[in-house]
């Protein structure tokens, strides 16, 4: 008796009083789920960058090795980087989004919401922003990938010549 | 969006057991919508030494309490008080937890007033109440309580209102209620209506003996039995204490001042005509006395009002309740009226350390005042309204329309599509005709709105221009008028109705049918009399000693109107003296089909069945006989033949209105005075299908878009939804498991607190209406589970896509932080029936720990799979 499925279904009608066409709505489902996926991608990313930048400071309170310190640095710092420009950590508490800058995910979240409203409608500012914010992104993530892809693997290897353990990711 | 339940566990054996309703559909919740505007209440008191706590007994909702004087007030009765009316409430001033309620309120009306079922007592400020006995009292005016031991109390009852009982008069317990002793009792059709305790030695008492009976065409105030009594011994021996009082009485209501144990007013209905009543003061005790002041409104009204309260503190200053709230400063000559938030008196506590404290119980709910009177505390936010009929429109929200009484008609939206509550200016406002109101329109246009009240008054209410019409079919002045002798003799809800399939047409009912095609410019009389029309009982509507003609009394009305949803021109009508008629000519012809055998009894409404033409049922009382035997009948042949279907609904839950699903033949919901039944076998049988509705009479329900509207007696509207669930429901159905297909659900913006699935959640919110779930609401009935396995459910929208995923499992990987996203819900896997609301979102983004984010992390709303053309 594992695993077994029942079906049911059901409708979703929209509110009588909403003017919004089936191609608004189109768009408007269209929009969000490339958005909210695309967010889901910075975040995840950040977590797992950030799990690393942990491990690679834990590893370098181990090393002695003056090459491996300095590389390890530099790859801490880009880690850092590239973490600042994405997610502000000072901010903990509400009113600490106004005393300290917001950084990328934040800005697409707020795009994101702002075309979530009761009754959608995707403007054309939105789409713009969303140009402009996709362009970043792209820019962010490909540093991303190669910290993941190629900074963090090569420090593994230069790790892993040493004797020391890797970073896991 | 279709939806896949994936179970990924083992079943335990699994047999699908038998349930009650009960118990099966205990995930569905009635939810209390409002409105927010205090009904009813003829007992308060506060506490001594503590200003800030005070009671309120409401006439259909039970008790409230509130513990900063009146800011926010909460039931303290659901749950534990089988009835919802309250007649008396007093707490102990030696020890202020020690809490006394009588039940049954004492100002007796014909048209609502709900019986009670004894003394309940709490010793933990009303935290939990046990029943102490005298069930059969029904009607209890007053408690006092020895002032230095909580274990003597006297309880003054009233007794059954509509016929004689033995369980009436004073009883006293000497140990805190456990057994009572009946000390005064004069006979089966006097109780007491008032009794004093002396302020410095408790073994004196004063009391007010008050013969008195309803009968469906009149109210009896006075008689041999009534008198004026004194105790000095702590309630063993009686005297009268008569001397210098009219021979003739009526209600009477008696005080010993707090300041002058010497000094003591009685008020007194005696005979209105010869204008003898009146307040009366003794200086000696009662030994003898004499009339202060003769003023016509002291006494007004008596059997509704008759209550007197000496300033505690002042022997010149006392206040007499009746329409007005009366004081006097002069120790009762002259009076002059106060200004609270409501209208029609009748309890007043004074707090003995402060004269200016005071709590104050009328048509409205209770009010409390630190400052004399100068300002009291607000009515607007109890939930405790008395609605008598349902109709509803189909504009988007539906709007709720009925009459409160005591205050006006009202339509209130089912739900507020943009907010977490219904709400009072945003969500409800008044309609058309009063407080009796049948409300009438064309549902799917409702701007005009054909409202009445008592005595036949009936208006147009434009919506638009927010303004009315009188269109009365015949202008006369009622008020005061023998029965017989008003041209039109109207019902207390003389019933309205709306044609749906004659545009444009109206039909209004006194003792016959009145219609009008152009809104009220003209009637015609379409029918012959259809009542009964019992001559004898349509004198005064009060005696012996004053009349009463407000129109509660009419008695040979029709109460009752419903036009066939499949025929037109097929009508019935039930009248209050138990006659049935059916035209199916438009009025042409009329045909008595009164059930064979069936004597006087109240027809209060009629239902044609959804499914078939020629069904139709009735829900009859007898309750003005002082009988509560519940009265259902069901005829299908258009009422030639009838057939009782009321097994299984208990006497006492005498019967008001009964509808018929119109999704599921056979399905029946029926309103009766302790709560709501349910029949799935068109009447054979009915059980309880009460689930988290508090205890308050039922006097309306109506079927409208799935949801059961219901119109209770003291707890204003409720509405339950996912009536589909009763539809799809099959205890034949010996499967394991069922999924229930949800109701079509809307792309809303509104929050509810059902849209979680908490189970100790009552159904109500503080200051504002519930709304619905917003939402996919999901039923499931699962066995048995093994505590270690998990059940998924799978939203997929139309191309199979994943749109969510929710599990019974908690996802330990999720933190909780300020500024980041909310956990997703589980699903419930109980043994039974199981409820899950997706409220339409795709999945929660992530967040990152600590980082505190502005924003939402939810998932945008599916959108519509089905859309409107632009």
């Amino acid at each position: 008796m594992n695993g077994k499925t029942y079906d049911t279904k059901g409708v979703i009608k929209s509110m009588p009083t909403y003017p919004t066409t089936k191609e608004q709505y189109m768009a408007y489902d269209r929009f969000m789920t490339e958005t909210e996926a695309e967010l889901t991608k910075m975040h995840d990313m950040v977590n797992t960058l950030y799990e690393a930048k942990k491990q690679v400071a834990d590893v370098l309170k181990e090393v002695k090795d003056e090459t491996l310190k300095a590389e390890g640095k530099k790859l801490l710092d880009a880690l850092d980087a590239w973490d600042k420009d994405m997610v502000q950590r000072k901010s903990k508490a509400y009113d600490d989004v106004e005393n300290f800058p917001n950084k990328f995910t934040a800005e697409y979240l707020f795009m994101i919401n702002h075309s979530n409203s009761s009754i959608p409608r995707i403007t054309q500012p939105a789409l713009d922003r969303r140009v402009e914010l996709d362009a970043q992104w792209a820019g962010l993530k490909a540093k991303g990938q190669s910290l993941l892809k190629e900074k963090i693997p090569a420090y593994n290897a230069m790790l892993w010549e040493k004797g020391i353990g890797a970073i896991r990711k | 969006m279709k939806f896949r339940l994936l179970f990924t566990s083992l079943f335990v054996c699994a047999i699908a057991f038998g349930q009650t309703a009960e118990d099966y559909f205990k995930p569905l919740k009635y939810r209390n919508i409002g409105p927010f505007r205090g009904g009813r209440s003829v007992s308060a008191t506060g506490v001594e030494g503590d200003p800030l706590t005070y009671y309120m007994g409401t006439t259909g909702g039970g008790l409230w309490k509130t513990e900063d004087a009146g800011q926010h007030w909460k039931n303290i009765s659901d749950g534990f008080f089988e009835l919802g009316s309250v007649g008396a409430v007093q707490v102990s001033s030696s020890n202020p937890n020690v809490v006394y309620v009588g039940m049954g309120e004492h100002a007796p009306r014909g048209v609502m007033t709900s019986y009670g079922d004894g003394v309940y007592k709490s010793i933990d400020a009303g935290k939990t109440w046990m029943h102490m006995g005298l069930k059969e009292t029904q009607h209890i005016s007053r408690i006092r309580i020895h002032p230095t031991n909580p274990d003597i109390v006297f309880v003054a009852a009233q007794g059954a209102l509509y016929g004689p009982n033995k369980e009436r008069g004073i009883f006293k317990s000497e140990d805190g209620g456990k057994t009572w002793k009946n000390v005064l009792f004069v006979n089966e059709l006097t109780g007491c209506s008032e009794l004093s305790m002396d302020p410095e030695i408790p073994e004196t008492l004063y009391a007010t003996m008050w013969e008195h009976q309803r009968k469906p065409n009149q109210v009896v105030s006075g008689g041999a039995g009534s008198g004026v009594y004194k105790s000095t011994d702590s309630g063993k021996t009686w005297k009268k204490i008569e001397a210098g009082l009219p021979a003739e009485r009526g209600k009477m209501a008696i005080a010993v001042s707090g300041a002058d144990r010497n000094k003591v007013f009685l008020l007194m209905e005696s005979d209105s005509n010869k204008d003898k009543g009146g307040l009366f003061v003794s200086n000696n005790g009662g030994a003898s006395w004499s009339m202060v002041s003769g003023d016509n409104r002291l006494t007004q009204r008596s059997w509704y009002y008759i209550e007197v309260f000496p300033d505690p503190n002042n022997t010149e200053v006392l206040y007499v309740l009746s329409a007005p709230m009366l004081k006097s400063k002069d120790g009762g000559k002259t009076w002059s009226t106060m200004r609270t938030g409501h209208g029609d008196y009748h309890d007043l506590w004074i707090n003995p350390d402060n004269s200016n404290n005071m709590v104050v119980a009328d048509d409205g709910g209770a009010e409390v005042t630190f400052n004399g009177g100068s300002s009291w505390s607000r009515l607007d936010h109890l939930p405790t309204a008395q609605f008598y009929r349902i109709n509803t429109d189909n504009l988007f929200p539906y709007n709720i329309y009925g009459g409160q009484q005591d205050n006006s008609s009202v339509r209130i939206a089912s739900m507020s599509v943009r907010s977490g509550g219904i709400q009072a200016g945003l969500d409800w406002t008044v309609s058309a005709g009063g407080e009796s109101a049948f409300l009438a329109f064309d549902p799917d246009n409702p701007r005009y709105v054909m409202g009445g009240s008592y005595l036949g008054t009936i208006e147009v209410l434009d919506t638009e221009s927010r303004l009315s019409t009188k269109v009365m079919p015949a202008p006369i002045q009622y008020l005061g008028r023998k029965a017989r002798d008003m041209k039109y003799l109207y019902n207390w809800n003389a019933p309205i109705i709306w044609s749906q399939h004659e545009p444009g047409t109206f039909y209004h009912c006194a003792q016959l049918v009145l219609r009008t095609r152009d809104m009220g410019q003209t009637w015609e009389e379409v029918s012959p009399d259809l009542t009964r029309n019992i001559d004898a009982k349509q004198g005064n509507g009060g005696a012996p000693y004053t009349n009463e003609a407000v129109g509660a009394e009419n008695y040979g009305t029709i109460a009752y109107m419903v036009e066939s949803p499949h025929e037109k021109g097929v009508f019935y009508t039930g009248s209050d003296d138990g006659l049935v008629h059916v035209t199916k000519d438009g009025g042409e012809n009329w045909t008595n089909v009164t059930p064979k055998g069936q004597g006087e009894t109240l027809v209060n409404a009629i239902e044609v069945s959804p499914h078939d033409p020629a069904t139709v049922y009735i829900a009859t009382t007898r309750y003005k006989f002082n009988d509560y035997t519940p009265g259902l009948l069901k005829s299908t042949d258009y009422g030639k033949t009838w057939k009782n279907i009321s097994t299984g609904i208990p006497y006492g839950a005498f019967t008001r209105v009964v509808r018929e699903d119109p999704n599921r033949k056979d399905l029946l919901y029926a309103g009766t005075e302790k709560g709501i039944y349910l029949s799935w076998n068109g009447g054979k049988n009915w059980e309880s299908f009460q689930l988290n509705l508090p205890a308050t009479p039922i006097l309306d329900l109506k079927v409208h878009q799935n949801d059961l509207v219901v119109a209770t007696s003291g707890r204003s509207f409720w509405i339950l939804d996912d009536l589909s669930v009763l539809d799809q429901y099959n205890s034949a159905n010996k499967s394991a498991v069922k999924i229930y297909q949800p109701e079509e659900a809307y792309n809303g913006m509104w929050w509810s607190p059902l849209n979680g699935n908490n189970p100790s959640f009552k159904g109500t919110q503080a200051g504002t209406g519930v709304n619905p779930a917003n939402g996919l609401v999901i039923y499931y009935e699962l066995p048995e589970l093994a505590s270690d396995s998990e059940i998924t459910l799978e939203i997929l929208d139309a191309n199979g896509k994943q749109v969510n995923h929710f599990s019974s499992k908690k996802d330990a990987s999720y933190k909780r932080y300020a500024g980041g996203p909310p956990p997703s819900p589980t699903i419930s896997k109980k043994k039974g029936l199981n409820r899950f609301v997706w409220t339409l979102g795709h999945k929660i983004m992530p967040g990152v720990d600590g980082v505190y984010i502005e924003a939402g992390y939810g998932g945008h709303r599916a959108i519509p799979g089905t859309i409107p053309c632009a």
